[in-house]
């Protein structure tokens, strides 16, 4: 038996030393490169800009050039104003997003698993996921108190429907013979839950995440841009009305890197939750 | 050589299935009675949509019976009136496999006796598990998740797994179906090593009749639908077996003997399936 499981693990393998040294090399000339690539396709985006903007091409005439955005944000980067902007716009993400979450993820695992809530709740999940969330910023203000309450309700909309659906979806879509197989081994309906059912669907959860990340990031800064005072979306906003156009590409630049930042996060902590499953 | 299994004896009496999922009958498995003694290796073959699968999630209890009985050691475990009852005393194999994913090799193989916290200590399950790995010629793979190792070896861990609860009987639903010739031939030694070594009862459906007869002691000739047992044949052929027997003239015998009672089958099978489609 044992030179079976050897010999399988030996196909693995290279023949001879100068072989393994040969593709070791081979490996790490790829990675090396394609460490340069990345950073490279981000000053080759600079470039174009610097082109288009320099030669005054149409449509670019008004679009400052990248030396002038860099400028203002030596500038602006110090300030208090500015991490204050930052510093706003993200609590009300972090805040409208994990909202989304702990309420979403249970509704989506109850939704999946119980047949007859799902079929009194997922009708009404039906009709209003189609509604794009920026549609409910009138009725969010009416029906909050504050300004920042509104926000925070917009993000968390943004993020809870592709939550809970894929959430939803993900439960769905467990194969049968996991939880027979389950039984057999003499698992309980709690330990089918627990140990199939939730490990399951953790991937589809996870896409819900990061698309619903993506989304408080839409919302937020429609709603800032609405509701004013502080944040990236304002002060994108605002440099559109005081007349300061390499702000605006400033701002905007710091909302996708503010987004990128959020994604990156919740893709880390998939990888690291899901070892089994590298999808990201 | 182990003892043979003194359980996992079962009875089937005048088992008949009728499906109806869309408001049409399908009458799957007529009037099927037979015995799996204890200790056995049964191999059961017939013609595609024969009833072979039913039957066995019937034992399994994964499906209702329409009429008849099923017992397992004097035991009922399936009649019409009887609720389903899925257990560790029985354990299935699918054909397309159930590992599960996000559990590594050795956790999925350690997942039924943690279920039924039927050991004290997880250093004992674990040792139990390393055992049974051994035989299976995948001790080197147990900290891998499934997805990372071959089908071939995914099919193994997938019985070891189903030995660890120590079930009266092992249902192995066409398990290496999917597997290529060679992987097939290295998968069916660890196989028989492991009857060998624990002496289960083991119900084996499969199309392969060369497998068939390599591995069963019994193998039952199901005819075409509705399915009922048409023929057994007893394997006279001394344990451990090795690959050679496949070349022996009583093994073709054998062959020769299935390949004749599945045929016709086959062939009733394939003109109905002919007729259905025209129409």
């Amino acid at each position: 038996m044992k030179e079976t499981g050897s010999e399988m693990k030996k196909e693995r393998r290279y023949e001879t030393r100068e072989d393994v040294s040969a593709a070791k090399r081979y490996i790490r000339r790829e990675i090396s490169w394609s460490t340069v690539r990345k950073p490279l396709s981000l000053l080759l985006a600079l470039f174009v800009w610097h082109l288009l903007t320099t030669y005054q091409v149409p449509l670019f005439t008004q679009v400052p050039k990248p030396i002038e955005v860099m400028k203002d944000a030596i500038n602006f980067v110090p300030t208090t104003t500015y991490w204050t902007h930052v510093l706003y716009s993200n609590q009300r993400v972090l805040a409208g997003f994990f909202i989304a979450l702990i309420i979403g993820v249970p509704l989506g695992l109850m939704m999946g698993y119980k047949k007859l809530f799902n079929e009194w709740t997922f009708p009404i999940f039906e009709i209003l996921r189609p509604i794009p969330p920026i549609a409910w910023l009138p009725l969010s203000v009416i029906m909050f108190p504050t300004p920042e309450m509104s926000v925070i309700y917009l993000i968390f909309i943004g993020a809870f429907f592709p939550i809970v659906m894929n959430t939803v979806l993900g439960v769905l879509s467990i194969e049968e013979n996991y939880r027979r197989s389950a039984l057999s081994l003499g698992a309980s309906p709690r330990d089918i839950f627990r140990h199939i059912i939730l490990p399951a669907s953790t991937p589809s959860i996870f896409t819900g995440m990061l698309i619903g990340a993506g989304m408080t990031w839409d919302m937020v800064v429609a709603a800032e841009m609405v509701a004013g005072g502080y944040g990236l979306g304002y002060m994108t906003w605002d440099a559109y009305v005081v007349i300061n156009y390499p702000r605006i590409i400033f701002g905007m630049i710091s909302i996708g890197l503010c987004g990128f930042i959020l994604s990156s996060v919740v893709r880390f902590i998939g990888n690291k939750i899901m070892p089994w499953r590298r999808l990201f | 050589m182990a003892e043979k299994s003194k359980q996992g004896h079962i009875v089937a009496k005048n088992v008949t299935k009728i499906y109806d999922p869309y408001g049409v009958n399908i009458h799957a498995v007529d009037d099927c009675s037979f015995e799996i003694k204890p200790g056995d290796f049964m191999a059961m073959v017939g013609p595609s949509g024969c009833g072979k699968t039913t039957m066995l999630n019937m034992i399994a209890g994964f499906d209702t019976v329409t009429e008849g009985e099923i017992f397992m050691d004097g035991e009922l475990i399936a009649s019409a009136e009887k609720k389903l009852m899925p257990g560790p005393d029985r354990m299935v194999v699918f054909q397309l496999g159930a590992l599960f994913p996000w559990r590594t090799v050795i956790e999925n193989v350690c997942f039924g006796p943690k279920m039924q916290g039927t050991y004290s200590d997880e250093k004992e399950i674990k040792e139990k598990a390393r055992e049974l790995l051994r035989v299976a010629g995948l001790e080197e793979f147990e900290n891998d998740y499934p997805m990372s190792i071959s089908s071939g070896m995914q099919r193994r861990v997938e019985i070891v797994r189903a030995l660890m609860t120590g079930p009266k009987i092992l249902l192995l639903d066409e398990p290496f179906r999917a597997l290529d010739a060679m992987t097939k031939s290295v998968i069916h030694r660890h196989l028989l090593e492991l009857y060998d070594l624990t002496g289960k009862t083991i119900m084996f459906i499969t199309h392969d009749l060369r497998e068939a007869v390599f591995l069963a002691s019994t193998v039952f000739v199901m005819t075409t639908r509705p399915g009922t047992l048409k023929k057994m044949i007893k394997i006279d052929i001394p344990r451990p077996r090795n690959i050679d027997v496949i070349t022996s003239q009583k093994f073709l015998g054998y062959m020769q003997e299935l390949i004749d009672a599945v045929h016709k089958e086959a062939v009733k099978a394939f003109e109905r399936g002919e007729r259905e489609l025209a129409r």
